[in-house]
């Protein structure tokens, strides 16, 4: 299973590679040196070296396949939602964060993240989100005069 | 000399002077500890509070931060998988499989006598040595620092885990992001698609937090643990002198490293932790221990970071040149308080020059002892439950990041980085061959294509400049044993 993933992987960056090298980097990399390497040999060598390595991983991992695992398996994965909960409380705090500031968005999302965590207990929730966020307004807003809005 | 040391902690003895060095000590060891704010960020932060004080006065202050800040950064590192400082990037590698083992205590222990000896090595050298040392290190052209970074490079096929193929493969990968921003030489803008905060490149404090930090949010929340339940097994006991004298050899080595590093302007710590992480794994007898808990791991990593203070101040010191980013950020303060770094110091100011020394032997003194009272603070981490440290940890990096730069995009991008961290830990993509490719890049392509334009184009120079040719040989002989011990150790391409 590790094996076939690591093929599809492989696929993914040698389609990345090949949109790099013939369009983002002729469109988003110019200028020409008058001595020396071009601002784009770098990124076109490291571009093709991406490709060679991601070539060399499926050949070893698809060599691997066909004489490892011979029969084929379905293996069924739970998917775990708390995942995608939580890179959502992380854009929401992000953006929150950027409209409201601070001191609004920090104990809402502190509550949201120990709920998602698993603690149910209100009280430890509540003590906790104060606690981090007037730290943390005051360490940072008094102590080390970063503005955090 | 021996006689103006003396007379150098003369003039340190006295109550306000040592109670500077435990302020900048105990301030730099939380500014460290604390996941986005840099010792460069401390010293910046403290020198408007130096105005007012004696120019020795004030190097107490600041010399005491910078230590305990190379410190700091190692302690969140081995307890919760987030380096504090891009220069404890390598401590994690060791330092939290070691914590996950219940010796986070250990791990804690082993980081702080590596970093104080390893910091004792180098200002023994910069005070006996710094002149002449200074002097090899501006001989280091384009060419050197180039042949440095390829053999810098053999790192990545010691820490690929593994695969070697994977391995090369998210180091190609780290490069090519490195080379997002502006370019080295011309200017131009590359891979930054009308965005103005790419002009910058990516922030290597961004990525490290995204890929370690957030990445280790995003397993934990995913992991199902009883709600009571600590995320690492409590620590019991700390380093013991059999575990010290384990990891001796890695210190020292790691010492030489980081004062060569250090010594050389514009590489910094965290290439200088991982070259020495990778050199003591090569020659150790268990190599295959690595990155599973070894404490010479730790040593060799933390010996290698912070070795760069002592390295970093011999250019500063006798010629007036910084080593890296916080080094210039002292050299504004010897400005400020009307001191002009070089050899001018050492005759003109000989007492400021040798009470600095004599305040770099007191900060270790002090960093040894206040280290290891913050080791016991930090250790109380280890009883909390995961429901509390990752969600606080959580907001720590986003405001860390946000405090790094004042910017919300990067905000985006640790995020991104921290669900690119998250699929290559899932699938067995090791992160350190990644980060150290996208460290080495700029180093590397600017002393590349410099070197290309000194010899108009010819690779001979690589190898007709001695100490550019002894570089390249050692990256050769490197990569034969690297490969070596893979065949010998049954590792898989």
């Amino acid at each position: 299973m590790e094996e076939k993933k690591d093929i599809i992987f492989g696929i993914i960056l040698i389609i990345f590679s090949i949109i790099n090298y013939l369009v983002i980097i002729p469109y988003y990399v110019k200028g020409k040196a008058l001595y020396g390497l071009d601002p784009n040999f770098f990124p076109k060598l490291l571009t093709i070296l991406l490709g060679i390595f991601s070539l060399a991983l499926i050949i070893n991992r698809w060599y691997y396949v066909s004489i490892h695992i011979n029969k084929k398996t379905r293996e069924i994965k739970k998917v775990n939602y708390k995942i995608f909960y939580l890179i959502i409380i992380f854009i929401f705090y992000i953006v929150i964060f950027e409209h409201f500031g601070f001191l609004w968005a920090t104990p809402v999302t502190l509550a949201l993240l120990m709920f998602c965590f698993g603690c149910r207990n209100f009280k430890s929730i509540l003590f906790y989100c104060l606690i981090t966020t007037l730290s943390l307004f005051y360490l940072f807003e008094k102590i080390l005069k970063i503005v955090l809005h | 000399m021996i006689q103006d040391l003396i007379s150098g902690f003369y003039s340190i003895l006295i109550l306000k002077n040592i109670f500077a060095i435990i302020v900048g000590v105990n301030f730099g060891i939380f500014m460290g500890a604390m996941p986005g704010l840099t010792g460069t960020m401390g010293i910046a932060l403290i020198i408007p509070l130096t105005y007012p004080l004696s120019p020795i006065t004030a190097f107490c202050i600041l010399l005491g931060t910078y230590k305990g800040c190379l410190f700091g950064g190692s302690l969140p590192a081995i307890l919760i998988n987030t380096p504090g400082t891009p220069a404890a990037a390598a401590t994690v590698l060791d330092g939290f499989p070691l914590a996950q083992n219940g010796k986070a205590g250990k791990a804690m222990g082993i980081a702080l006598y590596s970093s104080v000896l390893a910091d004792l090595f180098t200002t023994l050298c910069l005070i006996f040595v710094a002149v002449k040392l200074a002097e090899i290190a501006l001989k280091f052209g384009p060419p050197e620092y180039a042949s440095i970074v390829i053999f810098a490079l053999t790192v990545i096929a010691g820490v690929s885990g593994k695969s070697l193929i994977k391995g090369f493969l998210v180091a190609s990968a780290g490069f090519l992001l490195g080379t997002v921003g502006l370019d080295p030489i011309l200017s131009t803008p590359r891979f930054t698609f009308g965005i103005v905060e790419l002009l910058r490149g990516i922030s290597m404090m961004t990525m490290m937090i995204g890929l370690f930090a957030v990445s280790e949010v995003i397993i934990q929340c995913e992991r199902k643990q009883e709600e009571s339940s600590t995320f690492i097994p409590i620590s019991k006991g700390g380093a013991t002198w059999k575990d010290l004298k384990i990891c001796l050899p890695a210190i020292f080595r790691g010492s030489l490293i980081g004062l060569l590093i250090g010594a050389i302007p514009g590489i910094g710590a965290a290439p200088s932790s991982f070259l020495s992480y990778s050199e003591t794994r090569r020659l150790s007898k268990h190599p295959e221990k690595f990155g599973k808990g070894a404490i010479e791991g730790v040593a060799a990593a933390e010996s290698g970071n912070n070795a760069v203070c002592g390295g970093a101040l011999i250019p500063l010191l006798a010629l007036g040149i910084p080593g890296d980013i916080t080094t210039a950020v002292l050299l504004g303060a010897f400005m400020i308080h009307g001191l002009a770094p070089g050899p001018e110091l050492f005759t003109e100011n000989s007492e400021i020059v040798y009470a600095i020394f004599a305040c770099m032997i007191m900060a270790n003194l002090f960093l040894f002892i206040f280290g290891s009272q913050a080791i016991k603070i930090f250790s109380l981490v280890t009883r909390l439950s995961k429901f509390v440290i990752f969600p606080v940890t959580a907001i720590l990096c986003i405001i860390g990041v946000y405090g790094f730069n004042g910017s919300y995009f990067d905000l985006w991008v640790m995020l991104f980085f921290g669900l690119i961290g998250y699929v290559m830990r899932k699938n067995d993509f090791p992160i350190a061959p990644f980060l150290i490719a996208f460290i080495l890049e700029p180093i590397g392509e600017r002393a590349i294509r410099q070197s290309l334009i000194l010899s108009d184009g010819s690779l001979l120079i690589f190898i007709t400049r001695p100490i550019s040719a002894f570089f390249i040989f050692l990256a050769i002989i490197s990569i034969f044993l690297v490969l070596n011990m893979n065949r010998l150790g049954g590792k898989q391409l």
